[in-house]
C-alpha cells in the first residue's frame, strides 16, 4: 500500500507505448491526473486515445503490446493482467463507454447490476446492496429510483441508461472514473445534463476523471487539464482553458481556427480569434482550415507527424520529431513542436489566409 | 419562379405512428434550407421521402422544378431522380467497400447509361478536392473526411440540382470537417445547389444554412424562418427550447 500525497498524481502515465499487429498507435504519451481533477485526452480518430484508455483500464485489445509506465496511486500497472486488475475495477478505477450496452447486460434489471456491482466488492446483505444501488442510482438523478432500478437497460432512455452507467462506475467509490466518449451518442440538450450529472456526482464523491473526447468544446468546458493527441504522441498538454484558449501547438491552433463559429457568439469577437478577418464570421464565407487528413499509425511521416499539414513546418519538422517540452520552466504547459517559440500571437493566426500572407513566414534559412 | 423543391402536406406514416406530419417547404436554386430537431423527431424520414425512398401518404406533394414526384414511376421518375442525390452521415458506411473509390464515383453514371471513363472519375475528384490518383484506393485505405469527398463526388456524378444531406460532417473527425464545410458551401456558389441540409448541430446550421425550419417531435414544423431571424429572436416556444432560450424538459 502506498500513501501518496494530495499533491501527487493519482494517476502518472509515462512514455506508454501500444503496439498491435506491428504497428505503434501510442508513442511514448506522458501526462498525469491529479485527485479530484478532470482531464481531458483530445485526439481524433487513430490519435490514440481510446488505446491509451484501454491501456490504462486493463482492457488493451486483444495481442496489444504495452510498454512505458502507468502508475496508479504510485502502484505500477502498465500492462498487468485481470489478476491485477479486478483487484482494481470498481473500487479504484472505474469505467464509463460510449456504448451504454457495452457494460450494462440486457437481461437483468438495473437495479440488480448495481447491486451485483457493490457486492463484487463489498461483503454486504442483499438488502443492503440493494439499497447502496437505489441511492446511487438517485444521486445520478433518476427519479423514483426505487421503481426504476426493476427495469431493464432497453426500457430506459439514452440518457437514463448513460446516468445509469455513471452510477454503476460511482458506486463502490473509484478514486478515477475513464470516460471513453460518453456523451457522444446523445442529443445535445440530453448530453449536457448527463455531464451536469457526471460534474456533480464526481464533486460529491471527489473522483477525478480521465475524459476522452474528440470534442473541443467539451474539453475545454468539462476538464481542468487538456492534453491533445496527435498520431499517437501528446501534441500539447496543460490547463484546458489555456490550451484551447492560446494554444502554443500549430495542430491545436488548427483545431481552435477550424471550430465553427458559434452562433450565440458570433457577431462578437471570439476569445483569441481577434485576428480573423470579418469575413470569415459571415454566414458561408470559407472556416479557416487544417489542410490535409491526419495519417494513419500504418504510414506515419518521418519527423513531425504533423508536419504535411502544419503552416509553418521547415525542414527540421521533416527530419526530427518533436519532443513535449515545458513552454516555460516553471509553468504547467507542455508542447511537442520546433517552432513553438516562432507561433503568431495568437497562433491561430496561422491559418488566417491574411495572416499567413501578413506574416510571410518563410522557412528560416541557414 | 418555381421553386426548385416546393413540398406540402408530405405525411409520411411508420404503420400508424405519424412520423412526418403535413410537412410544407420549399428549396430554391442555389439556397440551404436546414431541417432542425432531436433525432427521432423525423428530419431523416422527410429526407427518404424527398429522395423516394419512403412512400408518403396520398395528399402529400413532392414537387421537383414544379414536377409532382409521388406517384411517379418507372422511366420518367428515373429521369428525374438523377437531379437530386443524397449524401449521408457515415462515409464508410456509404460506400461499396470492395470498391475502388473512381469506380464508386462514377456508379450513377453507370447506372443511367452514361460515359463513366476514368477522365470523368478525376474530374469529379478534383472538383471535390481529392487527389485523383487516389481512384484506385479502397475506401479503407482512406480517411473519413477523404471518404466523405467521395461520397459527395457520388452525388455530383449526374450532375444534380438539389442535395439531400443528412448530418454531412457529424462523423467526420475535427480537423477535416471545416475542409468539407468549406466544400460543400463553395460547390453550392459554384453550382447553384440547392440544399436540404439535415443536421442537430446549431453552431454548423447557423453558418451554412439561409433558412431553417424547425420539426418538432412528431414530424410538425413548428417554425420556418430566415436564419439570422430564427436564431435571434424565434417564436415557437418548441424552438426557444431546442436553442435554450426557455427551461428544457427535465
Ligand atoms: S514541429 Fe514543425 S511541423 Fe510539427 S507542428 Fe511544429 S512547426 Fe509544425
Amino acid at each position: 500500500m502506498t500513501h501518496a500525497s494530495s499533491a501527487d498524481p493519482l494517476l502518472a502515465v509515462r512514455g506508454l507505448r501500444v503496439g498491435i499487429d506491428g504497428t505503434e498507435a501510442v508513442r511514448g504519451v506522458s501526462f498525469a491526473v491529479r485527485p479530484g481533477q478532470a482531464t481531458a485526452l483530445v485526439g481524433e480518430s487513430g490519435a490514440g486515445k481510446s488505446l491509451t484508455a484501454r491501456a490504462i483500464l486493463g482492457l488493451p485489445p486483444h495481442g496489444a503490446r504495452i510498454s512505458g509506465s502507468v502508475r496508479l496511486d504510485g502502484e505500477e500497472i502498465a500492462g498487468a493482467g485481470p489478476s491485477v486488475y479486478r483487484r482494481l475495477w470498481g473500487r479504484r478505477i472505474a469505467y464509463v463507454p460510449q456504448d451504454a450496452l457495452a457494460v450494462l447486460s440486457p437481461v437483468h434489471t438495473v437495479g440488480d447490476q448495481l447491486a451485483a456491482a457493490v457486492r463484487s466488492v463489498a461483503r454486504v446483505p442483499r438488502a443492503e446492496a440493494r439499497r447502496r444501488a437505489v441511492a446511487a442510482l438517485d444521486g445520478v438523478g433518476i427519479a423514483d429510483a426505487a421503481r426504476r432500478a426493476r427495469a431493464l437497460p432497453h426500457e430506459f432512455s439514452g440518457g437514463m441508461r448513460q446516468r445509469a452507467v455513471i452510477a454503476m462506475a460511482l458506486v463502490n467509490g473509484p478514486g478515477l472514473i475513464v470516460a471513453d466518449e460518453p456523451t457522444t451518442a446523445l442529443d445535445p440538450r440530453v448530453r449536457d445534463q448527463v455531464l451536469d450529472v457526471l460534474a456533480q456526482a464526481r464533486a460529491a464523491s471527489g473522483a477525478a476523471l480521465l475524459l476522452i473526447t474528440h470534442d473541443l468544446e467539451l474539453a475545454e468546458t468539462r476538464a481542468d487539464e487538456a492534453v491533445v493527441l496527435y498520431a499517437g504522441r501528446v501534441a500539447e498538454s496543460g490547463p484546458a482553458h489555456q490550451v484551447f484558449g492560446d494554444p502554443r501547438s500549430p495542430y491545436t491552433a488548427g483545431l481552435v481556427a477550424s471550430k465553427l463559429p458559434g452562433w450565440r457568439t458570433t457577431g462578437t469577437a471570439r476569445r483569441g480569434q481577434d485576428s480573423l478577418s470579418a469575413t470569415a464570421r459571415t454566414p458561408q464565407a470559407p472556416l479557416p482550415a487544417i489542410a490535409g487528413t491526419p495519417p494513419s499509425p500504418l504510414d506515419l511521416p518521418r519527423g513531425c507527424a504533423f508536419a504535411p499539414r502544419c503552416p509553418l513546418a521547415a525542414q527540421v519538422c521533416r527530419d526530427e520529431e518533436p519532443a513535449p517540452a515545458a513552454t516555460d520552466p516553471a509553468g504547467p504547459r507542455t508542447v511537442a513542436c520546433h517552432r513553438a517559440h516562432q507561433l503568431p500571437m495568437p497562433a491561430v493566426m496561422l491559418y488566417d489566409l491574411q495572416g499567413l500572407q501578413d506574416l510571410q513566414l518563410r522557412e528560416p534559412t541557414g | 419562379m418555381t421553386p426548385l423543391l416546393d413540398v406540402t402536406d408530405l405525411l409520411v406514416r411508420h404503420g400508424d405512428r405519424t412520423v412526418v406530419d403535413r410537412v410544407s417547404f420549399q428549396v430554391d436554386e442555389g439556397e440551404t434550407l436546414a431541417l432542425i430537431g432531436e433525432s427521432g423527431a423525423g428530419k431523416s424520414s422527410t429526407a427518404l421521402a424527398v429522395l423516394g425512398l419512403v412512400g408518403p401518404e396520398p395528399g402529400s406533394s413532392v414537387r421537383f422544378a414544379g414536377q409532382e414526384l409521388t406517384g411517379l414511376k418507372g422511366r420518367r421518375l428515373r429521369a428525374l431522380r438523377p437531379r437530386f442525390q443524397p449524401v449521408f452521415q457515415d462515409p464508410y458506411g456509404s460506400l461499396d467497400p470492395r470498391a475502388p473509390i473512381g469506380r464508386t464515383i462514377t456508379e450513377p453514371l453507370r447506372v443511367h447509361g452514361r460515359p463513366a471513363g476514368a477522365a470523368r472519375a478525376a474530374e469529379l475528384m478534383e472538383l471535390v478536392g481529392l487527389d485523383p490518383a487516389y481512384a484506385d484506393r479502397l475506401p479503407h485505405e482512406l480517411s473519413g473526411g477523404q471518404c466523405q469527398r467521395a461520397g459527395i463526388a457520388r452525388a455530383l456524378a449526374l450532375d444534380p440540382r438539389l442535395l439531400v444531406l443528412d448530418e454531412p460532417v457529424s462523423a467526420l473527425d475535427p480537423s477535416v470537417r471545416s475542409g468539407v464545410v468549406n466544400l460543400l458551401t463553395g460547390l453550392q456558389k459554384r453550382l447553384g445547389l440547392g440544399y436540404l441540409f439535415i443536421s442537430h448541430d446549431l453552431d454548423l446550421v447557423h453558418h451554412v444554412a439561409h433558412r431553417v425550419a424547425v420539426m418538432a417531435p412528431g414530424g410538425r414544423l413548428v417554425e420556418t424562418a430566415p436564419t439570422h431571424e430564427l436564431f435571434a429572436s424565434p417564436r415557437d416556444p418548441y424552438t426557444k427550447q431546442l436553442l435554450g432560450w426557455a427551461p428544457s424538459r427535465p
